[in-house]
């Protein structure tokens, strides 16, 4: 465009700044009403809670009649029966999985169908155990010390699925 | 021997987000472009990957943003958001040749629609918020100034306040929530802990690094880091200022490449921007003749019109 078009630049540095304002009024207000969120404008809260406890899903694959006798108490990670499942490999979100088995309350056909469906073709032939992982700062006399807890939570195969017992 | 006060007075003075006066510095226009030239190739790239990921959404469980406001089962449908990805595109493109000049203004309304459709189930990333400031600043300011040249120094000045604001505002939040105490060494071992599990989770291999052992174990190197990170977001009020600029962005790149080394997390659109422009503008001036032309023709223009 030409230079005819341009405008004085003290003038111009007031016109931008006025427009500024008018953004900033409009990201504090969509912030302000959205929980902190509305796309691009953010207050950026990650991280901000120093030492909140954290819950994450770990999937592990067992053999087919594992789960039977299979213990639904924490236990540490190196004692985990089967092989832990590369979720990646399945372009599986591991976030989404976790919010998801987190936020479930009750573990109906409902929710084992959305669980499933989460899954796609990687739950086809495999029997899975969904491991609740929990991070918390435990105190002990040497100072607060992290607690990470693994506990089987949910498990499905072809056909059914077990939740400290059959579905 | 510079007194106290004139020293603050220049360091006020320097604060200069919208700079219209200035001449253009050899390979500043050059710079521009490619910065251009990279948000809009990120946000293409978002928007395939998020229509690829949406395909696998059953509903908007959790809605987000826009999604409050408008139902947006009807992004659900397979070919929707590859539809949507696709116009994204030809408006990205159309802005880039500068040939609508509300081609970006579109651009960002169609990928609020495809981010709350992909992030509507309750994970609530921000690896793109930065690159989607950069294209509000794109959008905005073609409405405002119809001179190319000030249209381009408008868009720089709203990327530094946004740069600005976000980063401060992340520090700020940490302040709020926690306090002081939130560089506390213990703090960033239990978020460790979590992105080791999050990449036990994506990989099945659980493999701590050397810098992660150190952190967890070592709960002052934990501290030191913290601090440093949250000194490096209030660090960031001085991308405002013009000589301290190419610093504060150095130091969120600093921070960037920190928190992917150890929580795993790369902010790979916002790295790219920030190393961007923290580059000297002359490393953008060529060939010599060009950088020679460049700077004397805005001069000339700078001194015409103030």
């Amino acid at each position: 465009m030409s230079a005819g078009l341009a405008v004085r630049p003290e003038a111009a540095a007031r016109r931008a700044w006025r427009a500024s304002a008018v953004l900033l009024c409009v990201y504090a207000a969509l912030v302000a009403t959205h929980e902190g969120e509305f796309w691009p404008f953010s207050i950026y809260p990650m991280f901000s809670e120093g030492g909140k406890p954290w819950v994450r899903t770990v999937v592990y694959e067992v053999e087919p009649r594992a789960v039977a006798g299979m213990s639904w108490q924490p236990q540490p990670r190196e004692s985990l029966p089967g092989v832990p499942f590369a979720a990646r490999e399945h372009g599986i979100e591991v976030i989404d999985l976790a919010k998801y088995i987190s936020m479930t309350q009750g573990w109906d056909a409902a929710r084992v169908e959305g669980l499933r469906r989460m899954l796609g073709e990687a739950a086809r032939g495999r029997t899975l155990v969904f491991h609740r992982v929990a991070g918390r700062l435990v105190p002990t006399p040497e100072g607060p010390t992290v607690q990470v807890e693994y506990r089987p939570f949910v498990a499905i195969d072809d056909g059914a699925a077990y939740h400290e017992g059959a579905i | 021997m510079t007194s106290l006060p004139s020293a603050a007075a220049r360091l006020l003075r320097g604060f200069r987000v919208f700079d219209f006066s200035s001449a253009e510095l050899p390979g500043e226009a050059r710079r521009r472009r490619v910065f251009e030239a990279l948000v809009l190739i990120e946000c293409a790239w978002a928007n395939l990957v998020w229509a690829e990921y949406i395909a696998h959404v059953e509903s908007i469980a959790h809605p987000l943003g826009i999604a409050h406001h408008v139902p947006l089962d009807w992004m659900l449908d397979g070919r929707v958001p590859w539809l949507n990805a696709a116009l994204i595109t030809a408006c990205l493109a159309l802005g880039f040749a500068r040939r609508v000049p509300w081609a970006y203004a579109a651009a960002l309304v169609l990928m609020l629609f495809q981010y709350a459709a992909r992030y509507s189930i309750g994970e609530i990333p921000h690896g793109a918020n930065l690159i989607g400031m950069c294209l509000l600043a794109f959008a905005t300011a073609p409405l405002l100034f119809r001179d190319r040249f000030q249209a381009e120094r408008c868009v720089m000045g709203l990327v530094w306040l946004s740069i600005s604001i976000g980063y401060v505002s992340a520090a700020c939040c940490k302040m709020i929530a926690t306090g002081p105490t939130w560089i506390r060494g213990e703090y960033m071992a239990l978020s460790i802990h979590n992105k080791l599990v999050d990449a036990f989770a994506k990989s099945g291999v659980y493999a701590p690094s050397a810098l992660q052992d150190l952190l967890v174990e070592q709960r002052w190197a934990g501290t030191l880091f913290s601090a440093a990170g949250l000194c490096f977001e209030l660090g960031s009020v001085f991308v405002l200022h013009a000589r301290w600029r190419p610093l504060a962005l150095g130091a969120l790149v600093i921070l960037h490449l920190g928190i992917g080394f150890i929580l795993e997390i790369w902010f790979r659109s916002a790295t790219l921007v920030l190393v961007l422009l923290a580059l000297p503008a002359s490393w953008f001036a060529w060939p010599a003749r060009e950088r020679l032309a460049s700077g004397a023709s805005r001069a000339a223009r700078s001194a015409d019109l103030s």
